[in-house]
């Protein structure tokens, strides 16, 4: 369970995480996209990539 | 709405709150003040409605509408609206995975004409997306089904791996890169 130390420490984390990648926003991305990814994905949650952790949590189980 | 449920909401929306503060308080445009980062608000899914009327647009989905079981089943969810002044600008949404070592954004999309952020909203997203993620705990993140070669061809020269669709049901290609 999270603890107040650990959120913490994940505050900073965050905020220099923010300070380390701000290159990002100066970065070109291609300005004729006006969308990426799929609304199938949301439309339809809980089946996909995340077989792949319950998968995990069973073989580490064994 | 649950007592349990609705506490993981207030959790995450202020998680969420506070990165979307300190992004906000990064963005070096000369036009940064014109530019506010909040939730998907009712105020923001009224807006994406007007999108509906773009001829233009190529996306198959109302966020009003399509994005509301998603939201309501996912509180730790990632999502994002960006605006210019009083404008909608994009919207995003994502999410962690079950054990929270990843944190995935399956769609994010602009407004189709006349944006005043073209490829800054996704920037912005990007960054928001990886702040989140670290204050989550997370080890990596994942840009889902990036849209094009030239969308995958940015995120591989910015660091992330691509990994293509296994084929099979549910699992469709991303982009990934470890935090």
């Amino acid at each position: 369970m999270s603890t107040k130390k650990d959120y913490t420490e994940r505050f900073k984390k965050m905020k220099s995480s923010i300070k380390e990648n701000k290159h990002i926003l100066d970065d070109d991305f291609p300005d004729d996209v006006e969308f990426s990814g799929d609304p199938d994905l949301l439309k339809k949650s809980d089946k996909e990539i995340d077989k792949e952790d319950k998968v995990k949590e069973k073989n580490h189980g064994k | 709405m649950q007592a349990t449920h609705l506490n993981a909401e207030n959790k995450y929306k202020s998680y969420r709150s506070e990165v979307q503060k300190h992004v906000k308080e990064s963005l070096p445009y000369s036009d940064s003040k014109n530019i506010i980062l909040t939730d998907i608000t009712i105020e923001a899914l009224n807006q994406s409605r007007l999108w509906n009327l773009i001829p233009e647009r190529k996306v198959d989905f109302d966020w009003s509408i399509d994005s509301k079981e998603y939201r309501k089943r996912h509180p730790s969810r990632f999502e994002l609206a960006i605006w210019y002044q009083n404008r909608l600008e994009s919207l995003s949404l994502g999410r962690p995975s079950y054990n929270g070592s990843r944190v995935r954004l399956e769609l994010t999309e602009r407004v189709a004409v006349n944006s005043m952020l073209k490829g800054r909203s996704f920037a912005i997203t990007e960054l928001a997306l990886i702040a989140y993620a670290n204050l989550l705990g997370a080890e990596e993140i994942r840009i889902m089904q990036p849209i094009n070669d030239s969308v995958k061809k940015y995120y591989v020269n910015k660091g992330y791996n691509y990994v293509p669709s296994t084929g099979a049901e549910h699992f469709p290609d991303y982009c990934v890169k470890k935090l």
